[in-house]
């Protein structure tokens, strides 16, 4: 079993180097079966972007390394390398296996219970007793880990879909469940490796995998038989899933997400508060002044916020077109056909009359022609 | 007599002046003394040239028999008297039949060590260290960012990768002579015993080291009219070769490279290199502050590389030393010319 940082050094190693999606999936697939809990499971949160390390700067790497070498060496070796962690990862003098220096490498599980913990000043020296305890890659890892820099071209989806490949889970059920579950993940695990049941979801807004629009060739329309489908409007803003729901202890969770299941809830608290609803809608999610739909660019503006400040609030008010139910209260609404859930939304928006989601659905449009204006219709398969 | 009399740069290469020889030098000269069989130290057209039997060997594989108008083999350990000179061969460690070539005029002792390493290679002989008032040591890792790893341990990655990725073919870059030799060593000392496929360019090499008696094991020369069959095996080729039109033909490779220069993450993705493996025929940086204590040289003379941190770390250790700035060696020193000479 591969329990310590070496090992997810070891993975992050590979990762960084292997540009095929499907030699990543194998990789990960591979550690996340020889590694135990709850080293896995930590790992799985570092790479899919759940860990935050506070006091780890760029700083504090400056100043250990300081202490530790000939500075005209260091500028040497910090010019050609050209990454400071690396160059630190590399120069650090070796203490691993040298007599009477013997300490076992840190699991990661270690790290983050310690980071979690660990008062600013005693820091540099709990730092410096990791670094000595491991190999030139662990080093790097744990040094990119900690600055939240790690860049090995894997994104939360992705590792999902190796963490379904454990078993005979689909991605998408691991996203049902993954926003009620917290690091190390154990039972996920367990439920990927068919060795323990579907995890307790308790989250009363979790995120569901949303059906994704795909643009139409022309071969297409020789093809598609319009009376299959329905139309309506692709709004240039962004996709959007607003979930909310009452906790055990009955109060309201509404949380909003991108398509990707990316909590963007704090950036949209004028949104986000104006919900009351048991359920799942998906919409796009647009500015609206005066009645008039804003340019993307507006809506940047207002995107990748942790938080936001009243008067971008009042000035670029945000809205929800909705496409689609996915849940009505607690019942889930998805296997419905198309033209069920539509009439469930239109029912749906009509009893939640919402400064933001009200009475603000789609009307259906026919298809038209691909020589049609710009914004071709999006069509939903019922 | 001063060092610099007894041995000091030119354009040609170095220069001893009482014997009226240069060692490893860069343009046709009348006497060479030649370190090791790299192209970059090794060059054809000179009047003479002296060195150990295997490095001559090298040569002719490599020229063709006409490489030298004489020759004269250095051995080990052996004193060779040149004009006023004294001139001894020791072992380098580098690749097969590698030398350092020591001087001795008037008292002194000059040591040019030509490329070494320390680290344990069981196709050439082990460095020595040699006593002397001036050691010229090469800089090729003279950082302190390079510290090579385990040899076994990088050999592990190319195994576990094979494990992983039955379905494709792991294509190695590696040079021609000595590190291709070296690599196929570790991968049978890690209990692969599977045939280990190599370039055309390489065949030659490989048989001079088999015939040199370094066995290793089933090697096969990849046919043109197979080179699709190959999914889950190892084929290594010249480094110019792994993002050939050549490479790119075998079944989904994974693209590999053996070298030093692969411990920095910037040049292994410049090489578009996705499984890189840190094995090195150079001296690290650990290597080259033990061996220039080892040595036990006042002076040090740093040539082709990283001279400037080298020198450093000599001030810092209380050694003279001085930056030797050589023309005409490989800039990156694991380099080597070796094209892929045909397509097999």
């Amino acid at each position: 079993m591969n329990a310590d940082l070496n090992s997810f050094a070891w993975l992050l190693d590979r990762l960084a180097y292997e540009p095929r999606r499907n030699g990543k999936l194998a990789l990960i697939t591979d550690y996340f079966r020889c590694s135990p809990d709850p080293e896995r499971g930590f790992a799985l949160a570092a790479i899919t972007g759940q860990l935050r390390f506070a006091n780890a700067k760029a700083g504090l790497i400056r100043a250990l390394i300081a202490e530790r070498t000939d500075p005209e060496l260091f500028a040497l070796s910090y010019d050609y390398v050209g990454d400071l962690s690396e160059t630190v990862a590399l120069m650090w003098p070796a203490c691993h296996g040298a007599a009477g220096h013997y300490r076992p490498a840190p699991t990661l599980a270690e790290i983050v219970e310690a980071l979690a913990t660990t008062d600013k000043r005693a820091l540099p020296a709990l730092l410096a007793g990791w670094l000595d305890a491991l190999d030139e890659t662990g080093r790097w890892a744990l040094l990119k880990l900690i600055t939240g820099g790690l860049r090995i071209g894997v994104s939360a989806r992705m590792a999902k879909t190796a963490l379904a490949a454990l078993g005979e889970l689909e991605p998408d059920d691991i996203e049902e469940v993954w926003h009620g579950l917290e690091p190390p993940y154990a039972a996920l695990f367990a439920w990927a490796e068919g060795l323990g049941p579907r995890p307790d979801a308790s989250d009363p807004a979790p995120f569901r995998p949303a059906m994704l629009a795909h643009p139409l060739e022309d071969e297409d329309f020789d093809r598609l038989v319009p009376a299959d489908f329905s139309a309506e409007w692709k709004w240039d803003g962004i996709r959007i899933q607003a979930a909310s729901g009452l906790n055990s202890q009955g109060q309201r969770v509404t949380r909003l997400y991108s398509r990707t299941g990316e909590d963007i809830s704090g950036a949209f608290p004028d949104l986000a508060g104006g919900i009351a609803f048991d359920g799942a809608i998906d919409g796009e999610l647009l500015i609206v002044v005066d009645g008039r739909v804003q340019s993307f660019n507006v809506l940047q503006q207002r995107l990748n916020r942790k938080t936001v400040s009243a008067k971008l609030m009042t000035e670029h008010p945000a809205h929800i077109r909705a496409y689609d139910i996915l849940f009505d209260g607690t019942e889930d609404v998805r296997p419905l056909p198309l033209a069920e859930r539509r009439a469930r939304l239109e029912a749906f928006v009509a009893r939640h009359v919402l400064s933001t989601v009200g009475r603000r659905w789609q009307p259906a449009v026919p298809i038209l022609p691909a020589s049609g204006p710009d914004r071709t219709p999006m069509p939903s398969r019922a | 007599m001063r060092p610099h009399e007894l041995l000091h740069p030119t354009p040609a290469g170095l220069y001893c002046p009482p014997a009226d020889l240069y060692i490893d030098p860069v343009r046709p000269v009348a006497r060479a003394l030649i370190t090791h069989g790299h192209a970059d130290h090794a060059r054809a057209g000179h009047g003479a040239v002296l060195a150990t039997t295997e490095t001559l060997g090298i040569m002719a594989v490599r020229y063709g028999e006409g490489f030298t108008q004489s020759r004269q083999v250095a051995v080990l350990g052996g004193t060779v008297r040149i004009g006023a000179v004294d001139v001894t061969f020791h072992p380098a460690g580098h690749v097969l039949g590698s030398a350092q070539i020591a001087v001795e005029s008037g008292g002194i002792r000059i040591v040019a060590s030509g490329d070494y390493k320390r680290a344990a290679d069981r196709t050439c002989r082990a460095f020595e260290p040699v006593p002397c008032d001036v050691f010229i040591t090469e800089a090729t890792f003279g950082l302190p960012v390079f510290r090579h790893p385990d040899t076994a341990g990088e050999v592990a990655k190319l195994l576990s990768s094979l494990a992983l990725f039955p379905e494709r073919c792991h294509v190695i870059g590696a040079y021609a002579l000595g590190k291709a030799q070296r690599l196929i060593a570790l991968i049978r000392d890690a209990g692969y015993d599977r045939p280990i496929y190599v370039h055309g360019a390489m065949e030659k090499l490989i048989a001079f080291y088999e015939s040199s008696g370094v066995p290793l094991g089933d090697i096969r020369k990849v046919v043109a009219a197979e080179r699709k069959t190959l999914k889950g095996e190892i084929v290594i080729c010249p480094p110019s070769a792994i993002q050939d039109l050549w490479a790119r033909q075998l079944p989904d490779p994974v693209t590999a490279f053996a070298s030093g220069w692969m411990r920095i993450r910037a040049r292994a993705r410049q090489k578009g290199v996705e499984l890189p493996l840190i094995v090195s025929d150079h001296a690290d940086w650990n290597d080259l502050c033990t061996t220039i204590r080892d040595v036990g040289a006042p002076e040090i003379w740093v040539t082709h590389g990283q001279e400037d941190a080298l020198v450093r770390w000599c001030e810092m250790s209380g050694i003279r030393a001085r930056p030797l700035r050589l023309a005409g060696y490989g800039d990156d020193g694991e380099a080597e010319p070796d094209g892929p000479q045909a397509t097999p």
